[in-house]
């Protein structure tokens, strides 16, 4: 069973459709790059599977169950994201931010357990914020956020993990960290990660399948090779590139021609 | 986690410490002092007749038991309001809540009793309850409704929040200064019982409005997990699992409940709704589940103590304790604007 098929999905905001006619099929255990230029419709999909964008057409299912007769906990128990913006209002601290990931096990009133904290243990661990477990979350910088929020989302123990632009912010240290730890999550717990990305190359090094975006539809979905092709890549981007392959792994490399 | 989890309980400590003394010293104080002696006799023999027995049972207590039910209940509907408006400034008195109490419940007193008076029949207070209610509830959610249709469905602005419970706190302010000026032979009674006070309240009130404030604020305590989802943003709260429309609709309802209580016994009476749980956030930290008990109790701390300064400060005479607890709080909410103001700019 596919943990992700959407069916001829359109939606959008108000009057517009960003998404036209989407159809995909996700397989277990890969890491999906969902390329594109702005206002392609990246963040419009990921925010489509947790129901945030009315589906005007199409369906969505989630391991073979309909999105649209999932009550919301059912779909954070499945589904996680860690978005790409978020603005808290009250200094709680990166240890708490993490705990309330876990909410959608625990229900609204019962309260933390042995488990929910040696999952947050282990987030904190995975994520680099051990240290920083005590620190208020308006005090610390942008990318210790946005390894918070990521430790928030892989708490909450779902087969799917959505992440929107994860490595804005982050120096390149924890750019290659941050995708390592995805990856390795995907392949070892046959993880399904989907997460949009602005950054071609690291897309190249880390994908294992790519969906590029043109305007609200698919054009074009495979392996780095496959869709990152200099003619496609320049008429997508609307700007002239040199596609090589990598020195070293031999993926497509991406350089602008200035 | 455990062991920090213990260590924050006995932060509570010096709160309830706070709150009796409190008590103790809004007992001692009035125009005949009574010594801990004669508390402690007159707590342990409530069958004896004497005068100080009178003025412990029949005056004293009940007044500050029920300035501590208020200051209580307006704390935590005050940490629930700024927690489902993700907005540090929103209170009772700020979002309107008090004064569309205050519109429902003079209305209801001008229909029960054809005038205005302070309340004596017990049979009263749950209609004016339940007036007050309905009154803040249309207020708050027009608040509410007029905050998000200028955001288009997304998380409400301080600044719309804030001009909105203004615009619509002047409107039923108006409507109250309305109903004053038809009715101008009650106008000091109007006008004395919108400022706000514990004068000549009896048990009756607790009993009718102390399970009101207790069920409702029990139910916002229960409701914490959802008000810290909640910070996080409306969107946020959806992806981990919240259907934000039902919860908010019921910390809504339980916060108002909670504020109608309160302003039907007492009037209105402002700031400490906002005061309280800011306070409270420092000691305990942000997280609702221990920021709602502690508001409760900072609270009635401070409400008790305002109706005794209300009460002892030029007396025989009595100020309203409304002007007390806005004397205190209007310099708070000055400094937290200011240093609100400092951090975005």
């Amino acid at each position: 069973m596919h943990p992700i098929e959407l069916e001829n999905v359109t939606c959008g905001y108000t009057r517009q459709d960003v998404l036209k006619q989407i159809s995909l099929n996700i397989k277990p255990g890969t890491v999906l790059v969902l390329l594109g230029p702005n206002g392609s419709g990246k963040t419009t999909l990921l925010r489509a599977l947790f129901q945030l964008v009315e589906i005007r057409e199409g369906s969505v299912l989630i391991e073979g169950e309909s999105l649209s007769q999932m009550s919301r906990k059912q779909v954070a128990q499945k589904l996680a994201l860690a978005p790409q913006l978020e603005s808290p209002q009250w200094p709680m601290t990166v240890e708490e931010t993490v705990q309330l990931g876990r909410s959608a096990h625990r229900g609204w009133v019962q309260p933390f357990g042995v488990e929910d904290t040696s999952q947050v243990q282990a987030a904190l661990q995975q994520t680099g914020l051990t240290e920083l477990r005590q620190r208020k979350i308006t005090e610390i910088s942008g990318g210790e956020w946005r390894r918070t929020l990521i430790a928030r989302a892989l708490v909450q123990q779902t087969n799917v993990l959505c992440l929107d632009e994860p490595t804005t912010g982050l120096d390149l240290k924890y750019q290659v960290e941050i995708l390592s730890l995805i990856r390795n999550l995907a392949h070892e717990r046959n993880l399904t990660v989907i997460l949009t990305i602005h950054d071609l190359n690291l897309a190249s090094s880390f994908a294992d399948q790519i969906v590029l975006l043109d305007k609200g539809e698919i054009a074009a979905i495979g392996t780095g090779v496959e869709v990152l092709t200099e003619a496609r890549l320049t008429e997508v981007y609307q700007t002239p590139v040199k596609v090589l392959p990598h020195p070293e792994y031999q993926t497509p490399l991406i350089v602008p021609v200035l | 986690m455990q062991p920090r989890n213990q260590y924050l309980a006995w932060r509570f400590l010096p709160l309830l410490a706070g709150l009796l003394l409190a008590l103790l010293v809004g007992i001692h104080f009035g125009a005949v002092s009574l010594s801990l002696e004669q508390i402690w006799q007159g707590l342990w023999n409530p069958a004896e007749d004497s005068y100080i027995h009178t003025i412990l049972w029949q005056i004293r207590l009940p007044r500050v038991i029920l300035a501590a039910c208020v200051g209580g209940g307006l704390a935590v509907a005050g940490a629930a309001f700024q927690g489902v408006f993700r907005n540090p400034l929103a209170d009772p008195f700020v979002i309107g809540a008090s004064s569309g109490a205050a519109l429902g419940a003079t209305l209801a007193l001008l229909l029960i009793a054809g005038s205005i008076t302070v309340i004596t029949a017990t049979w009263q207070i749950p209609w004016l309850i339940l007036a007050a209610f309905v009154g803040a509830l249309l207020v708050v959610c027009g608040v509410f409704m007029i905050a998000s249709l200028s955001s288009f469905g997304r998380s409400a602005p301080l600044l719309t929040l804030i001009l909105a419970g203004m615009a619509l706190s002047s409107f039923t302010g108006a409507l109250v200064s309305l109903i004053m000026f038809l009715n101008h032979e009650m106008l000091t009674t109007i006008f004395s019982w919108l400022l706000g006070s514990f004068s000549g309240r009896h048990w009756n009130e607790i009993v009718m409005a102390g399970p009101v404030i207790l069920c409702s604020g029990g139910l916002l305590w229960l409701l914490s997990r959802p008000l810290d989802l909640l910070s996080f943003g409306d969107e946020a709260a959806q992806t981990l699992g919240l259907s934000i429309g039902k919860f908010r609709m019921l910390i809504l309802i339980a916060a108002t409940f909670c504020t109608a209580a309160c302003v039907a016994v007492s009037g209105v009476i402002g700031f400490l709704g906002l005061m309280a749980p800011h306070m409270t956030r420092i000691l305990l930290g942000p997280r609702h589940g221990l920021l709602i008990p502690g508001s409760c109790l900072l609270g009635a701390t401070l409400m008790v103590i305002a109706d005794t300064l209300a009460r002892t400060v030029i007396a025989p005479a009595e100020i309203p304790v409304g002007i007390v607890t806005a004397l205190m709080g209007c310099p708070f909410f000055l400094f937290l604007l200011l240093s609100r103001g400092q951090q975005s700019g």
